[in-house]
């Protein structure tokens, strides 16, 4: 059984440090806004269970801009970044005006698309509207995408989209692959995909069991392959061919630092919070149920930011289950809050305890 | 005091924050975040070394046609400008300096600037790289 080095022990031990800053300074800098809950694809491994048709209306503009207003005068707008998330943001046709109100406001803002919807004009509109990161999935070849997204012209799309952005100097963007049993073996032809088109930063994810992934086992992946993953990302990444990350979900021991930039970190509720599309306040979209702090059609947002979230800013209650004898809870804080059972509060995967192995 | 404490722990988390490489960070399915550059600086006539009041600087992305945001200089010829982009990678940017207020201020030829922001000095604190710029333009 693998223990941490010491020299892991000693950077997280100062990291530390830095995690007890940010949760006594509490800022908010990471403001997801999920503008809708309606879909045009019906993915297999949807958290959020979204559909072309949401019984959720989607949130109206002005209902947004009024906290974001409200969270300007505390917080520096030009120092936060405003996600778009749902759902898929381009369902609205008013995201143009949307983004280009958030814009008038001064905060910067980016989404995160399938890519489905975007068309060269609209990208062009959406640039033009003040957009200036974005996220698009692509989740293996082409077989493998359209199988998890589950329309067959969805890579292609996806595909034309990546095209747009790469071609665009001023913007910040990533591709996002959820990794599964389909697509963990191709990984490297896709690799080489994104590298001839020209993608320069490109992250991976596993796929957490919550929404309709839960009782998919195909999507889930064994020990071995996130082994396999993560060695994959570590040899990619000494390349430098692309920068690969892997997502920020999970604690990986003696792997942290070496399989993305920065030291894992749950940041929801320290400086990353959301409203969703109901008005819930939450910290990431993936945090919901039991989760949500407020909402801001019934509290005030700044109070709840200010004054709530302690379930996320004291993680003391997660040493439980799995987490409870474990020695590296000082370090890790019971890994990703999306990662544990919403009633047992027990972490359903421990991403160091398969790699310890 | 809780003023001075604060200040003092954004120094200190900015610091970490480079150390630690903590910039950049993308939240669960989130986009990646964008950073500020601030240009700042003042526009003066290269022969009498006045400053020029009501001068456009445009900022374009400098492979695109687009616009990415533009300012006037004010009566003491100064100018601040903050821009966002993705990383500090890349970090190019054209600046369309234009005399558009006709007669008034005098009449001054336009001109095109590239800068770059890959020797800029990073403010931690602000998390933000700084430049200044100072433009001298040729009477008509």
């Amino acid at each position: 059984m693998q223990k941490l080095s010491f020299l892991k022990k000693a950077q997280l031990s100062l990291f530390n440090n830095y995690k007890d800053i940010q949760k006594e300074l509490k800022e908010l800098n990471y403001f997801f806004w999920e503008c809708t809950l309606r879909c045009n694809l019906n993915c297999l491994h949807c958290g959020s269970d979204c559909l072309t048709d949401s019984k959720t209306k989607d949130m109206p503009l002005k209902d947004f801009l009024d906290i974001l207003k409200m969270v300007k005068k505390e917080y520096d707008s030009k120092k936060m970044t405003i996600v778009i998330s749902g759902g898929e943001p381009l369902m609205r046709s008013d995201l143009e005006i949307c983004g280009r109100e958030i814009n008038n406001l001064e905060f910067p803002w980016g989404m995160v698309t399938n890519g489905y919807g975007m068309t060269e004009n609209r990208y062009v509109r959406l640039l033009e509207s003040g957009l200036r990161s974005i996220t698009i999935s692509l989740d293996g070849l082409k077989d493998n995408h359209n199988w998890l997204r589950n329309n067959h012209k969805s890579f292609d799309k996806a595909l034309e989209s990546i095209g747009y952005v790469v071609n665009t100097n001023n913007i910040n963007y990533d591709v996002v692959t959820c990794v599964n049993q389909k697509n963990i073996n191709e990984l490297a032809k896709l690799k080489e995909m994104l590298i001839k088109i020209g993608v320069k930063n490109w992250r991976l994810f596993t796929i957490f069991p919550k929404g309709r992934a839960k009782e998919n086992q195909e999507l889930k992946l064994t020990d071995l392959q996130h082994k396999i993953m993560l060695d994959f990302i570590m040899k990619t990444r000494k390349e430098n061919s692309i920068k690969l990350n892997y997502s920020c979900e999970a604690f990986l021991g003696n792997y942290e630092k070496k399989a993305r930039d920065y030291f894992f970190f749950c940041k929801a509720g320290i400086n990353v919070g959301s409203v969703l599309a109901n008005g819930d306040i939450s910290a990431c979209p993936s945090l919901r149920g039991d989760y949500i702090q407020g909402n801001i059609y019934r509290d005030n947002f700044l109070d709840v930011w200010k004054n709530r979230f302690q379930v996320m800013r004291d993680r003391s209650w997660a040493k439980c289950g799995v987490c409870e004898n474990c020695e590296d809870f000082k370090y890790c804080e019971g890994n990703g809050l999306h990662l544990r059972d919403e009633k047992t509060k027990e972490l359903e995967l421990c991403h160091w305890n398969i790699l310890k192995k | 005091m809780k003023t001075l404490r604060k200040n003092f722990l954004k120094i200190v988390s900015g610091i970490l924050a480079l150390l630690f490489g903590t910039l950049g960070f993308a939240a669960c399915y989130g986009a990646p975040p964008s950073r500020s550059y601030n240009l700042n600086g003042t526009v003066k006539s290269t022969n009498e070394n006045k400053p020029i009041e009501n001068i456009s600087l445009s900022v374009f992305d400098v492979s695109s046609d687009y616009s990415l945001i533009s300012a006037l200089s004010d009566v003491d010829g100064s100018f601040s400008i903050t821009m966002r982009s993705y990383s500090y990678s890349s970090d190019k940017y054209l600046i369309k300096v234009k005399d558009t207020d006709g007669e008034a201020n005098g009449i001054f030829n336009d001109k095109d600037i590239i800068i770059s922001f890959a020797d800029a000095k990073y403010d931690a604190k602000e998390d933000k790289k700084e430049k200044i710029l100072d433009i001298n333009l040729d009477a008509k």
